[in-house]
């Protein structure tokens, strides 16, 4: 093969300022808009009734008793209302002295002990909520289950497989690029928060995102694993559409990787403001915070579709120096970078393969790579 | 619009297979979960190809997994050959490893299986002799050519044979066989 005829996928990682619609829940409640009407972020939707989620107290470990034991200090049976800051246990101390008490940290419900495990599962009572718009808006459809289509300026970010629906949320960057996200490090305030997580995010922490009732999970990788056990599959090809309860999407590829230096940058600019992830079609959208994109979104019309959503397609590109890419294998999994030289000549590698490299400028190395072995950004 | 692809595509049935039939072929020790995400980007990204020794080692691992289950990759039983394409050998490196893979998981019958490209198709260019040896021997004497070789039984052994045709002579029974850039490959196992 000449070098000339090189090509890889063009994988479009970010759009910015694009017009679309975004999907807003109300099910089950009482809607206050209508159809044509233009929102802003804290204007109220409709009001409905949400299941925050559950949480789990390791009670026998904190009592410092036996798994047996911890039941029988509960100051309520199981089944019982708790309301926050309600004493739910205690064990006293020798001549009252050092009493381990435990009260609750929110109103909940004290819903069943694991004798084996020594935990209390404690299920958060349903709250009435408004439905904030949280984007600068206008109301295209209202779908009959009260499924509010919006119409309104987003910025893109693509990932490359996910899990989940669409849902709203608000971004919440939990440490760097290339940390690994604990159990320990997911808490209840972070509930209906999409939750950037680093480079990987381990099952029991997205466990307890689920029961604290965060909304998503952005990582640079998911283990192959953790992901099968959500989809059915590995194969990200004939995933139709998968739910779990959190919408998760993996910006680079599969097991620890960093999130990529663009897709990062964005993020941390964005921390704090309002998104939409949907897992399934693995992106992220970023609503405009600035009033003046109504303009833009009143001048701009889109049919409605119903149809679910899908990654987008890659394309085919003729690889020329001056592309940046992104390397997809190991040893330099994620750098990015500009293509500043294309080899005449093939070169044998250590494995026994024999192909075309690329040399890649990156912020702080040069390096060659099999030109199979990216894919162009832009 | 069309997007590149690789040979891994064609392995995506792989997607369910238990990792420990792909790590019992591999040497080195490796973590389960390394090597079920290795398999997941292979499989995602199918288009990449392996830069150290180490992973061309578990790709021939994921391939003999792959020809285990489904032989008929690269083996048509009802034409009796064996068929490859030039993009599976770049990508595994060489004919060889491919071959020597396939005959790890498959039992051959007795006899004659030419070697195909699959771009040409015209002409055999190669063959896999697997002869008829008493279960007691350990070694066979082969002579093909002006060449004598000594071939433990239990292994496949590859033969350069550049020319065309052969009469090669297993324990003093003659064959005729093909060769070409696969060589003839003569299967003791």
């Amino acid at each position: 093969m000449e070098p000339t005829a090189l090509t890889a996928n063009l994988r479009p990682r970010i759009n910015f300022s694009l017009v679309t619609h975004v999907k807003r829940h109300c099910e089950g409640g009482v809607l206050t808009i209508k159809k044509g009407d233009v929102v802003q972020p804290f204007d109220v939707l409709g009001k409905t009734q949400i299941n925050p989620g559950f949480f789990i107290l390791d009670l026998a470990k904190r009592l410092g008793v036996s798994n047996k034991q911890a039941v029988s200090y509960l100051r309520k049976p199981i089944g019982s209302k708790i309301f926050k800051g309600e004493l739910l246990a205690i064990k006293p101390g020798f001549l009252n002295l050092g009493n381990k008490i435990i009260t609750s940290p929110t109103d909940c419900t004290l819903d069943s002990y694991n004798e084996s495990t020594g935990e209390l599962t404690i299920k958060f009572l349903p709250k009435e909520v408004p439905i904030l718009a949280g984007v600068y808006g206008i109301i295209d459809d209202i779908a009959t289950n009260n499924e509010i289509i919006i119409r309104t300026l987003v910025t893109e970010v693509f990932g490359v497989f996910g899990s989940g629906k669409q849902r709203f949320g608000e971004l919440h960057v939990l440490g760097k690029q290339d940390s690994f996200t604990l159990k320990e490090q997911i808490s209840p305030e972070m509930s209906s928060q999409i939750i950037v997580a680093g480079a990987l995010i381990y099952p029991d922490a997205i466990k307890r995102a689920i029961s604290i009732g965060a909304t998503g999970i952005v990582c640079g990788g998911l283990n192959a694993r953790d992901f099968k056990s959500m989809t059915g599959t590995i194969n990200t090809n004939r995933i139709l559409g998968s739910d779990l309860g959190i919408s998760v999407m993996a910006t680079e590829g599969f097991g620890p990787n960093s999130i990529g230096e663009d897709i990062y940058r964005l993020l941390l600019s964005q921390d704090g403001g309002s998104a939409l992830i949907s897992g399934n079609s693995a992106k992220l959208l970023l609503p405009s915070r600035d009033p003046d994109s109504l303009l833009k979104v009143q001048k701009t019309i889109i049919p409605v579709s119903r149809y679910p959503e899908a990654p987008p397609e890659l394309r085919l590109t003729a690889i020329e120096t001056g592309r940046i890419v992104r390397v997809i294998w190991p040893p330099f999994m994620g750098m990015q970078g500009k293509i500043v030289h294309i080899d005449n000549a093939p070169t044998v590698l250590p494995s026994g393969i024999s192909t075309f490299l690329l040399t890649i400028e990156g912020k702080q190395r040069k390096i060659k790579v099999p030109f199979t072995n990216i894919e162009i950004i832009a | 619009m069309s997007k590149l692809i690789g040979v891994f595509q064609e392995l995506s049935f792989l997607e369910n297979t238990p990792i420990e039939n792909i790590s019992a072929w591999v040497k080195e020790k490796i973590d389960p979960h390394r090597l079920e995400n290795y398999l997941a980007s292979r499989l995602f990204y199918p288009q990449t190809v392996p830069a150290t020794p180490q992973e061309i080692n578990i790709d021939l691992a994921i391939l003999r997994e792959a020809l285990r289950v489904n032989n008929r990759l690269l083996y048509d039983p009802e034409k009796n050959r064996f068929e490859v394409s030039t993009a599976f050998i770049n990508r595994f490196g060489s004919l060889s490893n491919i071959i020597l893979s396939f005959l790890d998981v498959t039992v051959m019958k007795k006899g004659v299986v030419y070697i195909y490209l699959k771009e040409t198709n015209r002409q055999p260019i190669g063959t896999i002799l697997t002869p008829e040896i008493p279960p007691d021997i350990r070694k066979v004497l082969v002579r093909m050519s002006l060449n004598v070789f000594e071939l433990e039984t239990g292994k496949a052994h590859i033969l350069e044979a550049r020319e065309p045709n052969y009469i090669i002579s297993l324990n003093n029974m003659p064959q005729q066989v093909i060769g070409g850039l696969a060589g003839v490959i003569v299967n003791l196992k």
